[in-house]
């Protein structure tokens, strides 16, 4: 199995997705963009709280791709998130070296994405890159199965399909997605989603 | 028709209530029992500020919580409205020279709410906070302010969850979030601006946050305390307060944040151990903006040089 056989068939089998910065900022540029309806909000049953925010503090970090995260982008999450230490929305989780991942197991089925991580004891340890070595792919494969349960909502849906499409995505398409985003500047970016949030309570007076 | 609405001053529980624990906060007015002033006209839509530097026609969509507030007051009765808003702030909240942190802004959304919702026989205090809260939008900050302004009484708020939470959660169950209830609080109130003192508070609670975990410790001795003196200001239990008060202070000033402004913590605790209040203290909300003495009894002191009084109702 290639790395993108097994993203997809993490995506066709997930509840909640996990993964890095870059893939969080999209989520939220489609959001802003109107292509997809519903704010990447928060997991609301659960927090995950991480001790060690050691990459946050770094101006960039690889996310196994070759990606470079520049750090106003990461301002930007920040702006948004507010708090560094707890990176999650539902269906969106942006984890942090040293989170444990014990605390997902009761939300159903978790995929670590993009940026995954060594599993030891439950805790995130060591980034590494996806597909590196069947043995570390097989002990994810082990966590993740734990306590399942499939969640097949529109909301997913929606996630699914954009993360499909960009997985799929050739280098030259990823590259321009990657120049859209870098392009707004993170207060059009923060003000937009704030907008829409405020409107969103608005209409429901 | 001109509504005056107060601002406000953390008695017990700053900080804490961020992560969804009970805060205790009163009104404050100036020496004329006045705070932001809306004076409401029928005119042209408009709300004009010249504190705030406004002259906007509202809209939901402008970048401004006060000129949101109006549009958020239209959505609620149902209809456009035609009133000019002209808002005048006391100068308990803002001197020549610095702005004292006791609240100016929440309480002017707090008065374009009320304003409107008066002038549609439409008021109610719970209305008043919950539009304001809406008109905010999503805030890390526990919007106790809009709750004092909103029920000019003093209050003991309860968050129903932390404020990251909340933050989270802005537009779903939006009226849920909060639970505020009006209680007494029959005692003196002297407030000192800290000169060369100033925070953010927005930073400061950001950076509150992300050290919570690091002072898990000292948050849950204070969180112990704090109960317990919530209790005993409700009830009047001048013995308890007096125990237990300095083991509260003890842990809160381990993860109190300072982002601006002068150290002047030891000059202000040896001021306060230096005078007969059988209360004490509490700082101000952002931190280090103001410090303020609560007792039981009148007290006439001479304010140290680094302080500034400010003049309020009552």
């Amino acid at each position: 199995m290639d790395r993108r056989e097994f993203l997809k068939y993490i995506i066709a089998n997930t509840d909640y997705l996990i993964f890095g910065s870059f893939l969080s900022v999209y989520f939220l540029n489609l959001y802003y963009k109107n292509l997809i309806s519903i704010e990447p909000y928060y997991i609301e049953i659960s927090k995950i709280f991480i001790t060690q925010v050691k990459q946050y503090e770094q101006d960039s970090f690889d996310l196994g791709n070759k990606i470079l995260i520049p750090r106003s982008r990461k301002i930007l999450i920040n702006t948004i998130i507010i708090d560094p230490t707890l990176k999650c929305w539902n269906n969106v989780c942006y984890v942090y070296e040293d989170a444990d991942l014990t605390r997902f197991s009761h939300l159903g089925k978790i995929y670590l994405i993009d940026a995954p991580f060594l599993i030891e004891n439950g805790r995130a340890i060591v980034p590494f890159k996806l597909g590196q070595s069947n043995e570390i792919r097989e002990k994810i494969f082990q966590i993740l199965s734990i306590g399942l349960k499939l969640d097949k909502s529109d909301i997913n849906k929606e996630y699914r399909e954009f993360m499909e499409k960009y997985l799929n995505a050739s280098n030259q398409e990823k590259k321009k997605i990657r120049q859209e985003i870098e392009s707004i500047s993170n207060d059009d970016f923060y003000n937009v989603i704030k907008r829409k949030r405020i409107i969103a309570a608005y209409n429901k007076i | 028709m001109k509504v005056t609405v107060p601002g406000k001053v953390a008695i017990i529980g700053e900080y804490l209530v961020l992560l969804g624990n009970q805060l205790l906060a009163i009104p404050i007015y100036d020496k004329n029992k006045n705070g932001v002033i809306a004076e409401v006209q029928k005119s042209k839509r408009l709300v004009i500020s010249e504190q705030f530097g406004l002259e906007e026609e509202p809209s939901i969509d402008s970048s401004n919580p006060i000129v949101r507030a109006y549009s958020v007051v239209e959505k609620f009765v149902g209809k456009k409205l035609d009133y000019t808003i002209k808002l005048t702030n006391s100068a308990i909240f803002q001197d020549k020279d610095f702005k004292t942190g006791l609240g100016s802004s929440g309480a002017a959304i707090v008065a374009v709410v009320k304003s409107l919702l008066l002038a549609e026989n439409k008021y109610t205090s719970e209305n008043a906070f919950k539009l304001s809260v809406i008109a905010k939008g999503p805030t890390l900050e526990s919007n106790y302010d809009l709750a004092v302004a909103a029920y000019e009484n003093p209050i003991l708020y309860t968050p129903k969850y932390d404020t990251m939470t909340i933050f989270e959660r802005f537009n779903q169950d939006i009226y849920d979030n909060y639970k505020v209830e009006i209680v007494k609080f029959p005692y003196k109130v002297y407030v000192y601006k800290i000169l060369g003192g100033s925070t953010s508070t927005i930073k400061s609670i950001t950076r509150f946050l992300e050290i919570k975990d690091e002072v898990r410790e000292y948050i849950e001795n204070a969180k112990k305390y704090l109960y317990i003196l919530l209790e005993s200001f409700i009830k009047k239990d001048t013995q308890t307060i007096l125990k237990y008060k300095k083991f509260y202070l003890e842990n809160m000033k381990k993860i109190k944040i300072k982002i601006f402004g002068q150290d002047l913590e030891k000059d202000i605790r040896e001021w306060i151990d230096s005078l007969d209040v059988s209360y004490g203290v509490c700082s101000g909300s952002g931190g280090l903006d103001n410090v303020v003495l609560i007792s039981e009894k009148d007290i006439n002191i001479k304010t140290p040089s680094f302080l500034k009084k400010i003049e309020i109702y009552g």
